[in-house]
């Protein structure tokens, strides 16, 4: 009386098998809502909190990073053993092409992998996404973990077939191959700049290799498109149906003021009080946050809090500085200064600025590139041109100590501008050896400890 | 060849006749029971030797036969239980003291009394052993029982509900969210459908030998309810119950009413008239003194206010939260039918039960129809039927936590508010166009909500309600093929249709939103027992069993909810959903096929020996492994029957009992599938799932040991129970957290063993007996569990975390918190406090469990004349709460903790340059005691990460229940149609006698799963007195 208790054991409410195209397409929502994107506007002081400021006092030094890994990863993962597997991968092939759904997944995980290591320093890399194999990943260094994102991204990139079925799913590019070829070389021009105080040779030859098949313009940008729905619009879209936390800062607000910068009525809308734009001061204490009313500051602009403002992976504007410090450091033969302006004016066009507007703005001599300190001119340009990239915006920050921060007036027990976030009381819980062994090669785990490449 | 035997069978405590006495022929199976008039009529073999009484709460009666046909039985009280007789196992009637384990009975009267909407409430404190947490404060909400500790890491926990045979679901589909505090809707646990006003007896079957019968479900032990049935009598005899109570918030936080909201001391001045401002932004108390000086308060700016453009005096308020609170009104009426003729016997009974809470919106009517009926078809076939019928409706259920979609009025007032709001200000919750008018105004200019409503609009406008339409009961045949031989067939089922709806109103903060959850349970049991009764010789009895069972679950959830808002305002519906809504689309089903069997064998009612043998068949195990068998085996030696004399030792016994249960787990754990995630426009959106399953699960083992002594002296007016038992659960199927990194939260493992061992104490005695009688019942139970390993390299699972986590940790007690806390000096045992004048702090450090060190109750109860008073205090020690109401109360300086003088003797909220400010407590790193006085503000806010201050113990006192009853003397109406009359007063949840954690009651549960001990926006628990009449005509 056992015989159909196999049929009654069989899950009704969910399914055994699943085009990766399915997979993809949640991947990529994840990746986006997975990223500490607010964290990281307020810690490069793009934005300010309003009320509760406790993120922008570097209140909390822990930070999980789980939802990255069995949420984006593990769907990437599986999607390379669908179509890496023989028994499976024929039937994986109705979503694209196997190499070119191996290129799409490699490019996500080395472009999520650096959002992790750049936010906690060694996480595990080499053992992870194993499953059952290994539940206790291993952790690995970040130059091993920076090495091999080169490889994969070089790897992935030779493996594009742009004449063969392009990666069906794909919310950034739409199964565009050639647009992944050229995403797979401009995060390699970034990750390779991200190694120049470590290791300048590795740096110079990522740096080079890939700004050669990178971006040609902002229509390459990877970007992610929110919808209208609730179930796809932008994240701050839904912030600011219900709450009023974040404003652009006033050390942004103030630096872009100071230079008649035309993003500023793009990046933040007029205070009703002053009709004029005014940052909220950054890491108050909350009797001081508290006594500035919501009608006296700017919050960020409609362009980048509608329901179907894009998500921002990379852009043109970002592989146009790298080029920029390339060139200032002397990789290339090209010119810094004109390069630097081509960073600006891309990021200009990309919010939808005027040329008139961006030729007034680049001739003004405090805009002028200058050769003897390259960090300071690159650094503080791409700092505003990486409003609403807060990741990258924190990490070149970290990497190029420009623009000159000042750390939050309340911080927390008297902390500086962090360099890191810690490992969470789960991962010592359940991964204890090794999140131990990185600790004892990284540095205490604590949000002082500068990581590989932040030296 | 027979004869025919008639008699009375009467009470010795008042001469009156006693209806439903069993009679039977020692040594047959041959019995009847009394009729109203306590008359019995029987027909006795010629070489019948003696007649047998028996009566729950009394002494059995033996009465030797001899020439005469016309018996007189006078029954006595038994004090402490002796000769009781207690429903066991497959609803089989057993004397007590033959039992080789534990068990505790109460009688419907005990749970009836109390008016609980909750049946799991009426039990707290009178059970060693059994541990009650409810959510006092909570018009419905859930209420956990435990028996012994917890044995399964992962799983249910909870005891099985069997009524009259049947298992009663229980289940609590609060969610994770909810439990932990986070926030959520508390909808109640499912066996609070049980009707107290239905009950006759409860027995609490402990163990899982009690258990072995009823299989894995049971492993957690039994509450066995035994409903009221018809007895046989003349006429239709009709009883009325109607009673009536009133419950009053019992508990507030201690408040400070010296500072008003905002986050500095001095007033902002609105510029266009240079008027001061309160900062109305601001949900915490750290602002100016409540002085009286003039300010314009946030309801100023509200054209419709009378106060519009004035300023009004800054003032405090100390009962604004008390104001808020209304009384609540519960009313219970029962009216029962009850008959009964020759071979047919029947009872109808009807209950409307309707409760108004505290907080105002909140109603829950619950409407019970319960049938119970009999027929003798032929002498030898009866046929029964047990029919239930309970409808359910909550209606403005409240929020939960920190905060559920439409908030929790509660964390609002403890935890983010402004101390000098005033209630008579916030009842006129909107505005004539619908605009919700709230304090916490965006500025003078912007009236929109910031982060709070109106309290009032949360609980009018956007209410939560349930409706559950239940059927449980049981059709059976019984065929008595020979003298001590019967077969019996049952097909039970328990059904239940639950619905729940949760709203958020146009206009709120929150954008508007509605959600229907609807829920379908089936558990459907077919049954079959055969039952062997036979005396070998005179010395020997055998009582053996064998049955079979089919137990086919099915149960299905459809849950819909809005997105993007609704399309037209506060149209409640899923087609108002702006955008696709989101959809629950589940159903799952179970099968368990089982055969068992049993025999007791009793030697010169001095000896037991009873043998069960159970398998089972699961579908939810892999093909190979889903069948699983155990044993169970236990003895009793009355050594007291050794003994001639009995007026010292009335009864002595020991027992021992070995037993093993089996345990299957979920459906659908075995095969790796990908769960579905909203469309992303026309692409479809599939995940792997977050939990890894695996395809070679084992069955479950829990093994339990028990050894008893049972004593009574001096003619039984002194009792004694102890039991220690052992309790090892093994190769549990569990969830355990891996690290994500692996790709996965969790896989489904056989893994650990976690022990429960512990002591049972019952005391029970008569200290006086005269006119004037005084009896105490005691109880006491110490339960000690130990996870002893879990899987292979992993040592801890992690049951929940809002902050800090409850975990089951290898080595430790299960729910096990770890979190932040404090440094301690070696030497001095002090905190230590940094230079700054902080306290250091010390992460991932574990701080004890939430499960209890002992528990227990005692009740007294005085009768003289017909009155009867009886009050039960029952008590904790131990056990580990995290209080956020206390973290945030004191973080946002509404406590009264956070205001008041320093040690200096200065205002502590002055400028520590002015003498004000606070001193931590402890030494500095080279142990010299701080002298770093820092801003009250600060020192009271760092506090928030250093958890450990608001892991709080969570032992009480309290006295739980006090009745008082009296039964009229029926000779004052002895010539009319009443034929009996009893009133009562009952108060419940009197006082908190005794307790450690401030500010809350620390009884706090958010549902009646493993995740306890989180208190966060906890409801003020209530007090609850009533008056209750009961007329039998």
């Amino acid at each position: 009386c056992t015989k159909d208790f196999e049929e009654i054991n069989t899950d009704p409410n969910k399914v055994t098998s699943v085009p990766t195209a399915y997979l993809m397409t949640q991947a990529q929502r994840q990746i986006l809502s997975q990223r500490f994107n607010t964290t990281c506007l307020l810690y490069s002081q793009l934005w300010s909190e309003t009320q509760y400021t406790n993120t922008s006092r570097y209140e909390t030094a822990e930070a999980s990073f789980n939802a990255y890994y069995y949420s984006p990863l593990a769907d990437l993962q599986k999607i390379i053993e669908l179509n890496t597997d023989e028994a499976t991968m024929n039937d994986a092939a109705a979503s694209g092409a196997n190499a070119n759904q191996l290129a799409v997944a490699r490019i996500l995980k080395v472009y999520t992998f650096q959002l992790i290591t750049d936010m906690w320093g060694e996480i595990p890399y080499s053992d992870a996404l194993k499953g059952a194999e290994a539940f206790q990943p291993v952790y690995d260094t970040q130059d091993a973990i920076y090495a091999s994102f080169v490889t994969e991204l070089t790897e992935a990139a030779a493996q594009i077939n742009e004449s063969a079925a392009g990666m069906e799913g794909d919310i950034i590019f739409g199964g565009d191959m050639a647009a992944w070829k050229k995403f797979a070389n401009s995060l390699k021009a970034r990750v390779g700049i991200r190694m120049t105080e470590v290791d300048a040779t590795a740096a110079q030859s990522a740096v080079t290799s890939g700004l050669a098949g990178g971006f040609e313009s902002n229509d390459d940008n990877a970007l992610y498109t929110y919808l209208a729905d609730a179930a796809n619009w932008n994240p701050y879209y839904d912030h600011y149906l219900e709450r009023t936390d974040y404003a652009i800062s006033e050390t942004l607000a103030d630096y872009m003021a100071a230079l008649n910068d035309p993003r500023l009525p793009v990046y933040a809308d007029e205070a009703p009080e002053t009709g004029t734009i005014v940052g909220m001061p950054y890491g108050l204490s909350a009797a001081d946050a508290g006594s500035i009313t919501n009608a006296q500051i700017s919050f960020p602009g409609i362009a980048v809090r509608s329901a179907d403002s894009p998500g921002i992976l990379m852009t043109y504007s970002e592989l146009l500085f790298i080029k920029a410090e390339a060139a200032a450091r002397g990789w290339i033969t090209d010119d810094a200064a004109e390069v630097y302006e081509d960073a600006i004016t891309a990021s200009m066009e990309f919010w939808g600025v005027e040329t008139a507007d961006i030729d007034t703005y680049l001739a003004q001599p405090e805009v002028a590139y200058d050769g003897t300190n390259y960090k300071k001119s690159i650094g503080e340009q791409k700092w505003v041109s990486l409003y609403m990239d807060g990741s990258e915006a924190w990490s070149e920050w970290r990497r190029l100590d420009y623009p000159e921060l000042t750390p939050a007036p309340a911080a927390a027990e008297g902390r500086d501008i962090p360099r890191r976030r810690a490992y969470t009381q789960n991962e010592y819980d359940l991964n204890e050896e090794n999140v131990k062994a990185a600790v004892a090669r990284q540095g205490e785990d604590v949000m002082e400890t500068r990581i590989w490449w932040d030296q | 060849q027979t004869k025919i035997v008639t008699g009375t069978v009467t009470s010795s405590e008042d001469n009156l006749p006693i209806p439903g006495v069993s009679v039977s022929v020692a040594g047959t199976t041959l019995g009847t029971v009394t009729d109203i008039d306590g008359v019995f009529n029987l027909k006795v073999p010629q070489d019948g030797k003696a007649l047998v009484a028996s009566f729950v709460g009394m002494k059995t009666q033996t009465v030797e036969l001899g020439e005469g046909s016309d018996y007189t039985i006078v029954m006595e009280p038994d004090l402490v239980g002796i000769d009781e007789v207690v429903v066991t196992a497959l609803g089989i009637t057993r004397e007590k003291k033959s039992l080789g384990y534990s068990s505790q009975s109460l009688t419907g009267d005990d749970v009836a009394a109390v008016k609980d909407a909750n049946i799991v409430n009426s039990l707290s404190g009178k059970v060693a052993g059994v541990q009650v947490t409810g959510s006092p404060g909570s018009v419905g909400g859930s209420s956990r029982i435990i028996i012994r500790g917890v044995n399964s890491i992962s799983g249910n926990n909870q005891p099985l509900f069997i009524v009259d045979g049947t298992p009663i679901d229980n289940s609590n589909f609060n969610s994770t969210n909810t439990q932990s505090g986070d926030g959520g809707i508390d909808f109640g646990n499912a066996s609070a459908d049980i009707n107290p006003e239905d009950i006759e007896s409860m027995t609490v079957l402990k163990g899982a030998n009690a258990a072995a019968l009823y299989g894995s479900r049971a492993a957690n032990g039994v509450i066995l309810i035994t409903t009221k049935k018809g007895t046989k009598r003349k006429g239709i005899g009709v009883s009325i119950t109607s009673g009536v109570n009133v419950s009053t918030v019992a508990l507030l936080p201690d408040y400070q009413n010296e500072y008003g909201g905002g986050y500095k001391q001095t007033f902002d001045i609105y510029e266009p008239t240079g008027e001061p401002i309160v900062n109305y932004a601001a949900d915490e108390s750290w602002g100016p003194r409540m002085d009286g000086q003039l300010v314009r308060q946030w309801y100023s700016w509200y054209p419709d206010d009378p106060n519009y453009g004035k300023m009004t005096p800054f003032v405090a308020h100390p009962d604004n939260i008390k104001d808020f609170y209304e009384t609540g009104v519960t009313t219970n009426n029962n009216i029962a039918l009850e008959g009964g003729g020759d071979g047919t016997l029947f009872r109808l009974s009807f209950t409307d039960f309707r409760q108004s809470g505290t907080l105002p919106t909140s109603e829950l009517k619950k409407n019970t129809i319960s049938f119970n009926g009999s027929s003798k078809l032929t002498d030898k076939l009866t046929a029964s039927a047990s029919v239930n019928y309970v409808s359910l409706t909550n209606e403005g259920i409240p929020g939960q936590g920190y905060g559920n979609n439409a908030g929790n009025v509660v964390t609002s007032f403890n935890q983010w508010f402004q101390r000098q709001l005033d209630m008579d200000n916030l009842k006129n919750y909107k505005t004539a166009d619908g605009i919700d008018r709230t304090w916490n105004i965006s500025s003078p200019t912007n009236l929109r909500p910031l982060y709070w409503e109106n309290p009032y609009w949360v609980l009018n406008e956007s209410p939560a309600q349930m409706e559950r339409q239940r059927v449980f009961g049981n059709v059976s045949l019984k065929y008595d093929v020979l003298p001590g031989l019967s077969v019996q067939g049952w097909a039970r089922t328990d059904f239940y249709t639950d619905r729940r709806q949760e709203r958020i109103a146009s206009g709120s903060i929150p954008q508007a939103w509605y959600k229907e959850e609807v829920r379908q349970l089936e558990d459907n049991n077919y049954e079959f027992l055969a039952t062997y009764t036979k005396e070998i010789g005179s010395d020997i009895t055998l009582d053996a069993n064998l049955g079979a069972n089919k137990r086919i679950r099915m149960y299905y959830n459809n849950t819909a909810s809005t997105n993007g808002g609704l399309s037209v305002p506060n149209f409640f519906n899923v087609d108002a959903s702006i955008d696709r809504p989101s959809i629950t689309d589940y159903k799952s089903k179970k099968v368990v096929n089982s055969v068992y069997g049993s025999a007791t064998i009793g030697y010169k009612n001095m000896l037991y020996v009873d043998l069960s043998l159970r398998n089972d068949w699961s579908s939810t195990l892999p093909d190979g492994d889903n069948s699983y068998l155990y044993p169970s085996v236990t003895g009793t030696f009355l050594f007291s029957e050794l003994i001639e004399d009995k007026s010292i030792l009335s009864l002595g016994k020991v027992r021992a009992s070995w037993s093993q249960v089996g345990n299957d787990t979920d459906p659908y754990q075995l095969a790796v599938t990908y769960g579905s995630a909203n469309n992303y426009g026309s692409y479809p959106a599939y995940a792997v799932p977050n939990n890894l399953n695996n395809a070679a699960l084992k069955p479950e083992t829990i093994t339990t040991t028990e050894f008893g002594v049972e004593m009574a002296f001096f003619n039984s007016r002194l009792g004694l129970d102890v039991t220690y038992y052992d309790i090892q659960s093994e190769d549990q199927i569990l969830d355990l957290d891996v690290a994500s990194t692996s790709g996965y939260n969790s896989t489904v493992v056989n893994a650990g063993l976690m022990t429960n061992k512990g002591w049972e104490v019952m005391l029970n005695g008569r200290a006086i007996d005269k006119e004037f009688t005084w009896d105490i019942v005691a109880n006491w139970a110490k339960n000690t569990n130990k996870v002893e390993e879990l899987a292979a390299g992993l040592d801890n699972y992690q049951l929940a975390a809002w902050g800090p986590s409850i975990n089951a940790r290898v080595g430790e007690t299960y729910g096990t918190w770890i979190t932040d806390g404090f440094v301690y000096d070696d030497e001095t045992g002090q905190r230590i406090v940094d230079e700054d004048g902080y306290y250091k702090r010390a992460t991932n450090q574990t701080y004890g469990s939430y499960l209890p060190d002992w528990t227990g109750g005692v009740t007294n109860t005085f009768t003289y004349k017909g009155v009867m008073l009886s009050a039960l205090i029952d008590f904790q020690k131990g056990g580990q709460l995290y209080s956020v109401t206390n973290r945030y109360g004191n973080y946002s300086g509404l406590l009264a903790e956070t205001a008041g003088l320093n040690a200096k003797g200065n205002p502590q909220r002055d400028p520590v340059s002015e003498g004000g400010g606070y001193l931590a407590v402890g030494v500095k790193e080279d142990g010299t005691p701080n002298d770093v006085y820092i801003e009250s503000v600060d020192y009271w806010q760092h506090l928030r990460t250093r958890r450990e201050y608001y892991l709080h113990d969570a032992s009480f006192i309290k006295l739980r229940e006090v009745k008082v009853g009296y039964t009229l003397p029926s000779k004052l109406f002895a010539n009319s149609f009443i034929s009996g009359i009893s009133v009562s007063l009952v108060g419940r949840n009197l006082a908190i006698l005794h307790k450690n954690a401030p500010n809350i009651d620390p009884e706090a549960a958010y549902g009646s799963g493993n995740i306890q001990g989180f208190e966060n926006g906890q409801h003020p628990s209530t007090r609850t007195m009533g008056f209750s009449v009961n007329v039998k005509l």
